[in-house]
Parts: structure tokens; sequence; C-alpha cells
């Protein structure tokens, strides 16, 4: 076998030219198609974690009836177990939402407090500082990275984060450590605040503040004015329930596939749903339309990089045909001299395949995440082109395939001449 | 002992009122060691009676047993095994392959057969044509002549059973074909190789064991 591959390479070595020409060929093609495949890829991920940034797609959130009489709507501790007896449902988080005006330093910003059970509290992944308090008597707050992006100054207008860069953002709005005047209810006009401290931020790009559902409880309790606590409804008799009525509850669906089916059945009990799965739908939807194009864009590169190769394998077959004479009268198997040829195109594919990785990698590391997304005003370390793995040694084998392909019928060709007629010509 | 036994070997070319005659019921012998030279005008189916002879061509009638062996029956498979083994063949334009050195050119059959060259052997044959210093040359820098000493030492390496040349000096001025023919039947009688000779210069012809002569695709004693 190693006269084939030393004739080959020499081969492809003596005719310098036509060989660059040929692997220059796969590599646009290459490049077209995994740079294309590529962005759409990155696309699809940014708009992805934007959705999943924004709430798990397999939560559902459902608020319940505050006032009235439909105490059925309520939700409670005990209808949060009734819930989670619901078919596909994993856990049920009851939470308490309550709004707040919150100052610190010259800076107010008019939020609403969520307060979620510790086992939610767990699921949450924090950048800076720690969890909130699980007991105590005030309530500390776990803030979202953008928490601070709604708070300005109410008398010069000015707001807290005045920058674009995410990052800088972030650094400005960690606040770990730092206290904060917040008024609860503010609609009622409460004037008594108190000093709660920022155990941490988030990880999420929200502007979510939470806090330990047990300790705000007991901190609303305490600050209960003529037997009335801040944020819980009263019934008939203008006096709060007897048990503790949530705002709202997080339901966990098991799978992506369930989630619509857990929806159905909360909606016919009575409560209003909001869930990203049907948003997700609609943008996946959208991006396979985007890659569809931007594929068949690429594959037509790559079809005409293939007619290259196989136009360089043919006229490589016409312009050694004396050759292939030669090697046949001096005994040279059909086979042998079909798998020479299959060689060859099968290197150039795969050099094309190659070169044009390393330069789509280049490309859309520079060309893209950094200069495009410069020049789009982008976040920094957007990857709007991502080129997985599987893209990579997609792209290889299916150049080394073509090539091969191309190189095929002129090899057969070759291998099917009678040798007297070859070496005539 | 007959190294090459041809009967009633018939080549037509084209069909009905194209048929050509190649060759018409040719019976010839080649024996052992014997060195035979083939004369004929252009056109008396000299190359073709060779071709057939080298496995490269066959007879559309007739029987071509080389070695003990009938060709006429083998597959294209067992033709390539057969011509590789051998035959040893020499063309008036040399045929070589022209991105290989001369060495690469020289070892090309025992490659093709998978086998490892003899060095000593093909060492002999290069010293023997004169070829040690050019080595790594590749073709296109050699003269004619030398490359038909390539050509020559190609043929040789394999230790064949036949060498088939084909007007080896056609190509060349006389001083250079004087040369290369002496080089050739030297190496051939030193190698104890049979030797069957197309030419035109009726002094080479002349130094053969036997002159057979064709006429119109036809043996004319």
């Amino acid at each position: 076998m190693t006269w084939i591959w030393h004739l080959c390479l020499t081969n492809m070595k003596q005719r310098g030219v036509r060989t660059f020409l040929t692997i220059l060929g796969v590599v646009i093609g290459v490049i077209s198609i995994v740079s294309l495949l590529a962005i759409g890829i990155g696309v699809k991920n940014e708009l992805l974690s934007v959705v999943e940034s924004t709430g798990s797609i397999t939560e559902v959130r459902i608020s319940g009836v505050n006032e009235g009489k439909r105490k059925d709507k309520m939700i409670t501790d005990r209808r949060a177990v009734d819930l989670e007896k619901i078919e596909y449902v994993k856990a049920v988080y009851p939470q308490t939402e309550i709004f707040a005006k919150m100052d610190y330093k010259n800076f107010t910003g008019y939020t609403v407090i969520t307060g979620i059970p510790k086992a939610y509290m767990d699921e949450i992944e924090i950048e800076k500082g720690e969890k909130p308090v699980e007991n105590g008597i005030k309530p500390e707050l776990l803030v979202g990275n953008h928490a601070m992006d709604i708070f300005f100054n109410e008398s010069t207008g000015a707001g807290f984060i005045e920058t674009d860069d995410d990052e800088e953002n972030k650094e400005v709005s960690d606040l770990t450590g730092e206290d904060m005047m917040v008024q609860f209810n503010m609609e009622e006009d409460n004037e008594k605040g108190s000093r709660l401290k920022i155990s941490g931020m988030t990880k999420d790009n929200t502007y979510n503040m939470y806090c330990n559902l047990d300790v705000l409880k007991k901190y609303l309790k305490q600050n209960a004015e003529d037997g009335k606590i801040p944020g819980q409804p009263v019934n008939a008799n203008n006096e709060n329930y007897n048990e503790w009525i949530y705002d709202s509850a997080i339901v966990k669906v098991d799978d992506v596939e369930h989630v619509e089916k857990v929806i159905k059945r909360l909606q016919d009990m009575g409560f209003q749903t909001e869930n990203n799965k049907e948003l997700l739908d609609s943008m996946q939807r959208e991006i396979k339309v985007v890659q569809f194009l931007l594929g068949g864009i690429g594959m037509i590169a790559l079809i005409v990089a293939v007619i290259g190769i196989g136009n360089t394998m043919t006229t490589s077959v016409y312009d050694r045909i004396n050759e292939i004479g030669i090697l046949k009268v001096l005994g040279c198997d059909p086979d042998e001299l079909l798998y020479l040829f299959l060689l060859e195109s099968g290197i150039l594919g795969g050099l094309g395949g190659l070169i044009g990785i390393i330069i789509s990698y280049g490309m859309t590391e520079i060309g893209v995440n950094k200069l495009a997304v410069k020049l789009l005003n982008m976040p920094k370390g957007t990857e709007l082109a991502v080129i997985p793995l599987w893209l990579a040694v997609f792209a290889f084998f299916f150049a080394v395939i073509l090539g091969v392909l191309a190189g095929f019928f002129p090899a057969k060709w070759a291998a099917k001449l009678k040798p007297i007629e070859a070496v005539r010509k | 002992m007959d190294i090459v036994k041809m009967e009633n070997v018939t080549k037509v070319y084209g069909e009905n009122e194209t048929r050509v005659w190649g060759l018409h019921n040719v019976d010839l012998t080649v024996k052992q060691g014997e060195t035979l030279a083939i004369v004929g005008a252009s056109g008396s189916g000299k190359s073709t009676l060779l071709h057939i002879m080298g496995g490269v061509d066959t007879p559309t009638s007739g029987k071509v047993v080389v070695d003990d062996k009938d060709i006429t029956k083998l597959t294209d498979e067992q033709m390539s095994v057969f011509r590789r083994r051998k035959i040893g063949f020499v063309f008036q334009a040399y045929h070589l392959i022209p991105v290989l050195s001369v060495e690469e050119n020289i070892t090309m059959p025992i490659l093709l057969d998978h086998r490892k060259p003899d060095k000593e052997y093909i060492e002999h044959i290069m010293e023997m044509l004169g070829l040690q210093d050019r080595r790594k040359h590749l073709p296109n820098q050699l003269s004619g002549g030398q490359q038909q000493r390539v050509a020559i030492a190609r043929a040789l390496a394999n230790r064949p059973s036949l060498i088939l040349a084909d007007e080896p000096t056609g190509a060349l001025d006389s001083k250079n074909g004087n040369e290369v023919i002496t080089l050739l039947q030297n190496s051939v009688k030193q190698l104890n190789q049979t030797l069957v000779l197309i030419t035109h210069n009726i002094d080479l012809a002349r130094e053969a064991d036997r002159i057979v002569k064709l006429v119109d695709g036809e043996i004319a004693e």
C-alpha cells in the first residue's frame, strides 16, 4: 500500500498549483457552511438563554384570587399540597409578593419583593455573596443582577445605572453586604421603614428581589397594624383569614413535554398561568427557518466546491492517462488504481475540510463574536456564532466523503481503461 | 523449454466492412534464454503480436501459453498479476512515471507486487546500466538514452520470464541506440533472460538468435 500513498502525495506535490486551487475550493465551501451553521446555532443559544434567564421553561407561575369569597381559588399551604398531587407536577412553591419602596443612598426603586420557600431558594444560583438567612427577625434580600436598573434619583431623575456594558452594570449593581431602606406595601402609605441587608446577587439577568418566605411571613406578622398583616387580604368581616394567603405559586413540571397538559389542568381549576414555553416554541420555529436558510446558502457553496473537486479529478485522470497505462502495463491491480485516485480526492477533501474548519473557528471567534458583537453594541461575551464539536467533526467527514464521491467516477473510469489504449494516448 | 507458445492466434479489429486483420493464424514459439527479433513493415502486426504475448491486449481467437499458463483465459485481475510477475516491457517512448525518481521507477513493478525490493539486485541492475549516479533524478532530468536505460532496468527488476521490447531504440540517435541495445542484450545474457525485440534496424536483428518477419499479420519465414 505504501507505493499508493507515495505516488499519491508525490503527484499532489508535483501538481502543486492545481492541488492548491482545489483545496481552496473546498476550504471556501466548508467555511461558508460551517460559519453559517455556527451563526444559526449561536443565535439560537443566545435567544434560548434569554428565555431561560427569565424563568425556567418547566416552571408555570400561577396567581391566585385574593379578594372576594372565592376561597377555592386562593393559594394556601393546603392548596399547595393538593396541587402537588396533579400528574407530572414535581413541586409547588407558594410565594408571597409584596410591593416595596426601596431607598439606597439618594436612589429610590419601586419594586416587588418575593418571599420564596427554602426549597425554591436552593435552586437559584448566586453570583456574589450568599443566600438570605432562613431564620431571624428581619428578612435579607437576594437581588437579581439587574435589580438596580430601576433605581433612580427622585429629585434629579438620574439613574443608578448609567452604563450599557453588562459587566460594568453587574459590578455597580453588586451591593452585597450593604443595607437598604425598605417600606412595605407603600400603597397604604405605610411610612414605617426598616433597614434590610442585601445578602447576595443572583446569576440570572433579572430584576427580581427574593427573601426567605418564613422570615418574611414572621416579619410581616410582627409589623401588623390594627391586627392586619401588610399584604394579606381580608374577609367580609375586614379581618385576615386564619391561614396565610399566597399571591402566587411556582408549579414545577417534571418534563417540558408535559408543561402544556399541566397548564390546561391549572387553567381548568381557575388559575391564571404564565409560562415561557409558548414563547420558546415560536422562537424555535423562527430559528429553524433562519438555520435552514443559512445552511442552504452554505450548502450551495459546498456543492460548488464538490464540482471543483470533480473537475480537478477528471482533468487529473485525463492528464495522467499515459501514467495510468504504464501502471496497468506494469501490472497494477485495477482495485489499487481505483484506490489511488480515491485516496487523492479524499485527501483533497479532507485537507480542505480541516483548513476550512480552522479558518471558520478563527472567523467566527474574531469576526463574529468579537467584531460584529462590538459593532452591534451587544454585551461582551455574547456568542453569536458557536461551532460545536459535532459540527466540526461532521464538516470534516462530509468534506472527505464528498471529495471521494467527486473522485469516484473519474477513478472508476481510470481503473477500467485498457492498458494498451491508455499507453498509446 | 518453450517459454511462449502461440497457436493460431488471430486478431481482428472492427466489424464487417471495416474489418481489419491485425494478426492472421500466427503460430510462434519462443525458447527460454533465446533472443528473438521481430521485423516487418509498419502495420504488419509486430506490436499487436508483442502486446498479445505480454497480456496487455487479447487475441480474437487462438491460444497463448506463457510459462505454461494459457493467458487468454485469465481475468483482468489475474492478468495484472501475470504481467507484473512474468513480463518486463520496454517501449519506444520509455513510458516512465514522470513524478517518480529513477530508483522509484525501477522498483515500481516490485512494489506493485507488494514485495520488498531486493536492494542488492536493484543495485546490480543500476550498476550494469550505469544509473547509480542518477538514482534521485526525475525522468525529465535525463537524456533519452538514459531514460531508456531506466526503462530497461525497470523491465529487469522483477526478474520476469520474458522481456518484450517494442522498438527500444526507435526514439534514439544511432550512437545512443547502439549503446542502449548493447546494454539490453548484455543484461539479458548476464541474467539469462528471454528477449523478444521489435526492430527496424536490420543490423540489430542479425545479432538476435532468431528473426521472425511479419507481413500483413502473417509470419513469412
